[in-house]
């Protein structure tokens, strides 16, 4: 048996690994936003727990944002098999006279475990410690990638075609096969920075299982070969971070990162960063300023980089999301999926995961989310550099490239379109870092043209180009983009200050 | 940085304290970022006796600390917004009527309420931020007047 293996039977082990009865709290930001813990006392959940002899463990948001505050009763055999009954919107729905009733049927194996697998398998489940995490298992897929050749992981991820979940889709094996041909020493950054308004998945990920993140870390530094590790997270995301820093030092701990379980003495040192807000800061190359001290605003591109990223040395930047998907490529039947971050109009905002194959359409996803897509004028992708996608393509299946880094908001009937475009363009505006001139002075002149009573549509596609062409990242790139998609699909509303 | 933020007096346990987590960073400019978070974390602001003494401990030039300091728009370099509550007016929360909260809030002139981009908090539009920077999702008016009449008097 290989010290590898011994570390994760060990973990396993510690874990009781026998029949339990938890009631998990969904806390996490969600769950800390709408006060759940006053309200599981208060409908008299904790007492039935105690009562039941049921233990309570504090976990994350389990992407069912709607149904916050929740918590979830869950029953483990000793085969690890579960099954799991949600107590959504607490206050609305818990029937605490049920409580012991059901419990009951559970221990007896009747009930349900939702099926959910891929990203989001152990969100929501997990109760913080690595030993749960590990016997749900975390660390498993780079177990038996790195019993194989670095080639053979890369081959895998390259089969697999998977491409940036950031928005960007580069391939993610050239990416890292680029990288890896230069001399090291080798930097991975991952980009959990998650700035763009009406993105939230990347921090219910950080939050609900940051051991996924970290097992696609190894499996990178194990093809790539880097020692050194920059996550990247949000400023705002407070709890993700606290969640990030607490696994790394569990993994840490556990010889995880380190030659007891990686192979040809590899050593791997993670550090976090915090950023500090601006949109801007999710662009790769301010990210590398970011970290170095420097004035966080874009470098010129070339130099990539994999050939010259951070203290000029070659630097793979992969989003957090990419990372963790990277550990389910080993998996049986590998879900080629995109997170989704859900809100608007529909009665189960939250996170979701869509297939990437393009078998899911948008009406259907609407549905699923208990949205009516009769009475959605658009939904809006992608936020400040977004599109509008509106009824007429509701047919259509969801494409990966138009979905971005995955900010989905369903309008609503009565939402002013042309509000929701002049609200995105200030915002580029405010946002915008000013080291570029077409974009410093393209959103104020965008926004200028849009406050008009009639809109003149051939100066907004003239400014729009000048700022593609010529910006030096994508904030001023793609500033203009939901203007012109607006201007494309609803022509009528620009006239007379309609 | 105005003449008005360089008269506000720093508590000295704070800059004790201050002084002391600062020298527990390594002392290189990729730090930079860090040490301003320990400021604010501990004044509220990155007040400018913080950011010199940052400069000096990291050996960046004044300037630079400051070119670098205003470019984040999370970093705050006045204490003006202490004590302010905020309604998020990302586009999830415009569609739940973020804006009427603020302006029912405004037109009440009695608290300290301002509006902020996306708090990144959607699912759970609309979002009010307190003035220690926790989130409370599906806010009513009434329930921010009234949480923010508790935290006033202190809590419960």
């Amino acid at each position: 048996m290989s010290p590898r293996h011994v570390i994760l039977e060990t973990l396993q082990g510690r874990y009781h690994g026998g029949a339990e009865s938890r009631l998990v709290i969904h806390e996490g930001t969600c769950g800390t936003a709408t006060n759940v813990r006053q309200e599981v006392e208060r409908v008299g959940l904790i007492e039935m727990c105690e009562e039941n002899d049921v233990k309570i463990v504090y976990g994350s948001c389990d992407g069912n944002c709607w149904a916050a505050p929740s918590a979830t009763l869950r029953h483990e055999n000793d085969a690890s098999e579960f099954v799991e009954k949600r107590f959504s919107r607490l206050d609305e729905l818990m029937r605490v006279e049920d409580f012991g009733v059901m419990l009951n049927d559970m221990q007896k194996g009747q009930g349900f475990a939702d099926g959910k697998s891929g990203l989001l398998d152990r969100l929501g489940r997990l109760d913080g410690s690595l030993e749960h995490a590990v016997w749900l298992g975390a660390y498993s897929n780079a177990d038996q990638i790195l019993r194989g050749s670095k080639s053979d992981a890369l081959q895998r991820v390259e089969d697999w075609k998977l491409t940036g979940r950031g928005g960007a889709h580069f391939p993610t094996a050239l990416k890292w096969r680029l990288a890896s041909r230069n001399e090291g020493p080798r930097y991975l950054v991952v980009n959990a920075e998650e700035g763009e308004p009406g993105v939230f998945k990347d921090r219910h990920l950080l939050e609900g299982d940051p051991h996924r993140l970290l097992e696609g870390i190894l499996i990178c530094c194990f093809v790539v070969g880097i020692e050194k590790v920059f996550i990247y997270v949000n400023g705002q995301a407070t709890t993700a971070f606290n969640s990030l820093s607490k696994a790394v030092e569990q993994a840490k701990t556990a010889g995880l990162l380190g030659p007891e379980f990686l192979p040809n003495g590899l050593q791997v040192d993670i550090e976090l960063r915090q950023g500090a807000g601006g949109y801007v800061c999710g662009e790769e190359s301010v990210i590398l300023n970011s970290i170095e001290g420097a004035r966080p605003v874009p470098r010129f591109k070339p130099p990539f980089a994999t050939d010259e990223g951070l203290w000029g040395r070659p630097t793979v930047i992969n989003n957090a999301e990419t990372l963790a998907a990277v550990t389910t490529l080993w998996q049986d039947e590998p879900p080629p999926t995109k997170l989704v971050s859900l809100s608007g109009n529909v009665a189960r905002p939250g996170v979701y995961e869509v297939p990437a194959d393009g078998t899911l359409s948008w009406a259907g996803f609407l549905l699923q989310a208990g949205g009516e897509p009769g009475s959605t004028p658009a939904i809006l992708l992608g936020g400040p550099s977004g599109v509008f996608v509106i009824p007429e393509r509701y047919d259509e299946k969801i494409k990966m490239s138009e979905v971005g880094a995955g900010g989905l908001v369903a309008l609503a009937p009565d939402s002013s379109i042309r509000s929701v475009v002049q609200a995105l363009t200030k915002y580029n505006l405010r946002e915008s870092c000013g080291e570029c001139t077409p974009c410093r002075e393209g959103t104020l002149r965008l926004d200028a043209l849009l406050s008009v009573d009639t809109v003149d549509f051939d100066k907004v596609a003239g400014l729009v180009e000048v700022m593609s062409e010529a910006s030096l990242c994508m904030l001023g790139g793609m500033a203009g983009r939901p203007v012109l998609s607006a201007i494309e699909e609803f022509p009528t509303i620009w006239k007379d200050g309609s | 940085m105005s003449e008005r933020q360089r008269s506000i007096e720093i508590p000295d346990h704070e800059m004790r304290e201050f002084i002391s987590e600062l020298s527990m960073i390594e002392s290189e400019k990729q730090y930079l970022l860090p040490s301003f978070h320990v400021a604010q974390e501990i004044f509220g602001w990155v007040p400018p006796a913080a950011v010199e003494k940052i400069a000096d401990f990291l050996r960046v030039p004044l300037s630079e600390v400051y070119a670098t300091l205003t470019a984040y728009s999370e970093l705050r370099i006045t204490s003006d917004e202490k004590g302010y509550w905020f309604i998020c007016t990302g586009v999830a929360c415009e569609m739940k009527g973020a804006q009427n909260i603020v302006q029912e809030l405004a037109d009440a002139d009695e608290f300290k309420v301002k509006d902020i981009d996306c708090q990144f908090l959607c699912s759970l539009a609309p979002v009010c931020v307190d003035d220690s920077g926790g989130l409370h999702g599906r806010v009513e008016v009434s329930e921010v007047i009234s949480r923010i009449r508790e935290s006033q008097t202190g809590g419960e």
